[in-house]
Order: structure tokens, then sequence, then C-alpha cells
């Protein structure tokens, strides 16, 4: 297939072409109006994407809304973060409350969050406090039982949108003795309360996204009725963790397509420009630093879409995946922002110099993603927690008693409904991707490849994944070793974020060769050729262990020319490379 | 809590008892002799996710599916051994 566009990216398309092309100063969330409006620390203009209907996408469809593919939200968050990951992230600051009325809430509950955001108007989370980072059991927010509901009490700390949003989920202390069982979640509905026992403190000044509102809140005696509490009494720990990591995977899909926008600028510069007598990306180091941040930006799309697609297809699994995913993405995207900006040399340092000066304000943008909402080294906390169990189970279990991960992996798929009762606090058996990657090697021996790939890559592809299986191996070993008896005591080593970062990278190494292998007949002949799978793989592994070693030119050569091709045909770069909107379209 | 699978034997409190005892001693790189089976598993930092993440190691060790939240629901060494051992030694 030549030009296979997802079904998934529908809605995204037809944003794209409501919005237009960022480069038009005239367009909404262009390039220019999204820069000064950061410039003046001002919340972008979100009208666009409200009377596009975003905030349906964010609504299950049994609520009227038009949520059913996770696949599908995750484009559009993407579409609307290569414009403004501000804009995205102010218009999505509603998800992570909206999931948990999802998860938690009554019929009721649910309906009042489905009219809010079905109404154009948005929710927060309250859960950080300024004393206690993200160690929610020091929560001091209490609520107390009264004659008539609860009485809420305390200061919560960044909280996103708090002046704007009409409804705020608070973690708060409903056990004095508190414990995993002493907090519950409770809605805060700004229309059902006396706003005299609520106030807003200072706005916080940031290093990025400086037009999202970031307040503090001040609970004095605040009333709630009864009905505030969303689940079961004591179970707020338990549903944030859970709902975290449904959340946690939709925050990515803004800094994911901020990447793109940081790759087609400086693509865009390099490609005017002539250095030396020649075109400057004739200059193989350039080339290579070009071909680099896009294997970038392919495996932060494939552990991105994995977990997101596991939303549906596989929730037992992301208790692992999605901290390992947000753990990948986070820290790859800043990575290869840095590596960009040595290609952009001194435009990337002047504010305004390129391209209204996006650049800069990715750069800056783009930390958030990994301090906010379960952010990067909570992610490796939470994975590195799980993974000793997990790899010894992996390692007790047979190859064949991985589940097939097709409905995941498989693009082509439909995906199931999503089904948050799947969810887990801890995995369960062994990892299904930890034993794909086991057994890969039996599916790369098949004819069928043989017949369909060159051979030099497959032999590149085939010793790539006994690499990444080898180090899969020496972690398990390690994480063996911090738990032998009269050790350190491997429940707190610091050598467990190591771990936790080393097993994110396979994670997303692994992602990128199941799509490969699920989906090949769906992609074009670019994404069946398997060259850039050779060298993702090649570069996961270069991140764990880094080499020098002779690139290959001629990989390297035809992934560089897909860049290009991608960047003159106004297309994703993507492994799926769907349509932009059109070079210089106005709305 | 699911039946648990074929050939598990069900485990005395006292067993289950060593077992967490072994367990919390190795994650924290203390001295078995020093974990207290009555003090709650906040006390040796095992109230959150890790504490969770311990209940699932638990689970191989005794062959049955748990509810992970149990350590919280039972949240030291002797109440969750007696609760267990109950449970498992409960089988048709």
């Amino acid at each position: 297939m030549a030009e296979a566009v997802p079904s998934a990216y529908g809605p995204a398309e037809a944003l794209e072409q409501t919005l237009g092309d960022p480069l038009v100063d005239s367009n909404p969330l262009s390039f220019r109006s999204t820069v000064e409006h950061d410039e003046r620390e001002e919340r972008p203009d979100l009208t666009a994407l409200d009377a596009a209907g975003l905030g349906r996408h964010y609504v299950p469809a049994a609520l009227d809304g038009a949520l059913a593919s996770h696949e599908a939200l995750f484009w559009l968050l993407r579409s609307v973060g290569r414009r403004d990951v501000t804009a995205a992230t102010s218009h999505a600051v509603s998800l992570p409350a909206a999931v948990l009325a999802w998860h938690a809430g009554t019929p009721a509950q649910q309906a009042r969050v489905a009219e809010i955001l079905l109404g154009g108007g948005q929710l927060s989370i309250a859960f950080h406090e300024q004393e206690h980072g993200n160690d929610f059991m020091a929560t001091e927010v209490a609520a107390e039982p009264t004659a008539t509901g609860f009485s809420l009490r305390g200061e919560k700390w960044v909280v996103a949108n708090a002046r704007r949003s009409a409804l705020l989920v608070v973690l708060a202390r409903t056990a004095a003795e508190g414990g995993a069982r002493g907090f519950s979640l409770v809605l805060v509905d700004k229309a059902r309360i006396d706003p005299s026992g609520m106030e807003f403190l200072e706005r916080f000044k940031t290093l990025g996204v400086r037009g999202q509102d970031i307040d503090g809140v001040r609970f004095s005696d605040l009333a709630l009725p009864p009905d505030a509490l969303l689940g079961a009494p004591g179970s707020g720990f338990e549903l944030s963790l859970k709902c975290s990591q449904v959340s946690r995977t939709l925050s990515l899909g803004p800094l994911v397509g901020a990447l793109d926008t940081a790759l087609r600028s400086s693509v865009a510069f390099l490609d005017a420009r002539r250095l030396y007598g020649e075109p400057a990306l004739a200059i193989p180091a350039v080339r290579a630093a070009v071909v680099d941040a896009f294997l970038d930006i392919l495996l932060v799309e494939c552990a991105t879409l994995a977990c997101t697609r596991a939303i549906h297809a596989a929730p037992d699994r992301l208790v692992t995946w999605a901290p390992a995913g947000k753990a990948f993405v986070t820290e790859t995207a800043e990575s290869a922002l840095h590596d960009l900006s040595v290609l952009l040399g001194a435009r990337f340092y002047l504010r305004d110099a390129w391209w209204q000066g996006i650049f800069q304000k990715i750069v800056r943008d783009a930390p958030l993603t990994r301090v906010s909402h379960f952010g990067g080294v909570v992610s490796l906390a939470h994975l590195g927690a799980a993974l000793p169990a997990l790899y010894e189970r992996t390692a007790a279990a047979a190859d064949a008693a991985g589940a097939s991960l097709a409905p995941v992996f498989d693009l082509g798929r439909p995906l199931d409904p999503a089904d948050g009762t799947r969810l887990r606090l801890v995995p369960h058996g062994a990892d299904p991707l930890l034993l794909a990657l086991r057994t890969a090697h039996e599916r790369l021996e098949s004819g069928a490849l043989a017949s369909e790939t060159e051979p030099v890559i497959l032999l590149g592809i085939r010793s790539e994944v006994a690499r990444l299986r080898t180090e899969s191996d020496a972690l398990r070993a390690f994480l063996e070793t911090l738990r032998a008896p009269h050790g350190p005591g491997h429940g707190r080593a610091p050598e467990m974020l190591t771990a936790a970062r080393r097993h994110a990278a396979l994670f997303a190494g692994t992602a990128a060769l199941l799509f490969w292998l699920e989906s090949r007949g769906g992609l074009d002949d670019f994404g069946k050729a398997g060259a850039w799978l050779h060298l993702a793989l090649r570069r996961v592994r270069q991140r764990l262990q880094p080499a020098l070693e002779v690139r290959p030119v001629e990989e390297d050569t035809s992934v560089s020319a897909r860049v290009m091709d991608l960047f003159h045909r106004d297309r994703w770069f993507s492994l799926l490379a769907p349509p932009l909107a059109a070079r210089g379209s106005r709305r | 809590m699911t039946e648990s699978p074929v050939g598990q034997v069900p485990r005395s409190q006292l067993e289950i008892q060593t077992w967490l005892i072994a367990e919390i001693a190795r994650r924290r790189g203390i001295a078995p002799e020093s974990v207290d089976v009555n003090a709650t598993f906040a006390t040796y930092r095992l109230e959150s996710l890790e504490g969770v993440n311990m209940a699932g190691a638990l689970e191989d060790f005794l062959g049955v599916e748990l509810e992970p939240t149990l350590v919280w629901d039972f949240p030291t060494i002797e109440k969750l051994s007696r609760h267990l051992s109950e449970l498992t030694t409960w089988s048709p």
C-alpha cells in the first residue's frame, strides 16, 4: 500500500484542515500567535479547538461524546501539540479528571462531568501540596465528614487551570491516621459550593508553557455535599494510581507532536542552506543527526502508540507499559531537542530568528511533560518497584505463555472498547512484551519475511534483536543481584531507577519491532522495508551501550531521503506518515 | 481471591510470616530478626506502591491470585499472614 492512512487519524485530519498551516500567521494557533502569547505569558486562544469540538473527544460515546478510540484522541493531541504545546496542554488539562470520572464516577457524577466538557467547560485535578511533592500519603488537605457532607480544608499547589475549571478533583485525607486507605477523591463543583470557602493563590511563573495558568488553591472549611465523594471512601490513592496509567499515556500526545515541528523547522533551515559550497544536508554529520532525530520520533511514536492502544487491547499491562512509555518518551524528546538545537546553531539561541521562534519555545515547553502529572522520575520509580518480580516471572514462563499482542500492535485491527476495570496496581504473570522479545528471533526466521526483506536489513534487525535480548538478560541478572539476601536492600536501591530506564528503552525498541512484525502488511514501502527498524533498534542499543561504530551508509541514506520526502510532501514525521495541513493553507 | 492453581499447598500462618519477614528484610537490607510482625508495613516504608508489589511477589509464593491492596487492608505481618492462612487453608 502506498499511502496508508490509519483510520484513527480521521478526526485529526479534519482538525488539520480546520486549523491550516501553522506557518501562516493569520491561522488559529499559528506559530506567530502562539509564540507571542507565550512572550506575554497569556493563554493562547483556544476557541478554534472548541469550535472544532475537541472537548467532545474527551467524553465517551455512551455519554454523548465522541471518545471511542484513545488512538484517535492521541492523534488529535499530537496535531494540536505540533502547533503549540501550551494550547494542547491547556485544553487537555481536563483529561486526568475526566479519566477518573469515567473510571469511578456514579452515573450522576459522570453526567455532570460530561455536561461540563460538552458545554466547553474544563476540569482540573488538585493532587500536589507544596511540602509533599509526589508523596501523596503525606497529603494534608482534609475532607472531614459533617452532618451535611464534607468540610474541605487545606492548600493545594501547582494546580493547572484552577481558576477557569468548572470542577476540581481533589485528593484529600479522609482518615486522620492516613495510610493507603486514608485518602479519597472529592469533587469540588464550583456550581454547587459557596465560593467564599475557596480562594486562589498566586499564579506561578514557569520556564515553558507560559500561557498556561498554574495556581495554588486554598480551601477554608469549604462545605461539600455528600455526593462529592468520587469512588469508595479511602480509594483515592488506588484510583489515582490506576487512572494515571491512562492519563499519563494521553499526556504524551502534545510532546510527540511538538517533536515533529522541532525536526520540521530544522529540516526547513537545512534544506535552504548551503555551506562550504554544498547543501548543508549533504554534510554526512548533518544528515546523520537528521536521521537520528527522525528515528527518535519513530521510537517515541511506537512507545506512545503501544500504550495508547493498550488502553483498549491490554489494559492489564499498562501498569508497567505506561510508566515505561512516559519515562522513555520524555527523556528521548528532550535529548532529541538538544541534538536538533545543534543543527540550528545560533538560530536555536536567538528567540525569533527562525520559524517565528517556535523551536526555542518547544525546548522550554518540553520539560513540562517530564515534571507534571506522574512524570519521568515518578514513572521510573513505579516501574522499578514492579520490575524484579516481572523479570523473574517472565524468566520462569514458557515461551508460549505470552498472550498474542497482535490486538495492540496490528494497527489495522479495530480496537475493543476501553475497559478500565482491567487496570491493575501490580502486573500479573509474565510480561508478554518481554516474552515477545525473547521469541522474536523465531519470527524473524520466517520465509515470508526473508522473501520480502533485503537480506542485509533483515540480518541487521536480527542482530540488533539478539543484542536487545542480551540486554534484557543482563537486566534480569542485575535485578537478581539487587534481590540477593544480605544485599543492600533492593526496595530503595538507587540502581533501580537506572534499571527502570534501561527497561524503558527495551520497551520502546520492542514496541517498534512488534509494530513492524504485526503491521507490516499495512505500511508503505518504506515502512515495510525495515531499514528504519534496523536503525531504530541500533539507536536503542546505543542508548544502552554507547559504542563507536560505523553507520550503515545505505540505510542512513534511505532514511534521510524519507525525511526529506515527508518534509516536501507535508506528511507527518511518523511511521504512518499521514498528511498535514498543506503548506500555505489558510483557514 | 480466586481458586489456587492445581498442586498448590496451603501455607500456614507461620510459613507466611517467615516469608514476609525475609522479604521485608531483603527489601530493606536489614536483619530478619529485627523485623517486627506487629509493626505496620508503613514502618518499613512498604505502605504504598512497593507494598502492593510485595503482594505481587507473595502471590507467586502462595500460588494464588491476591488483591494487591490486601497489604493496605491488613497492614501488619501478623494481620496479613493470619488472614491469608485462613484463606489458603480454605479449599474444597
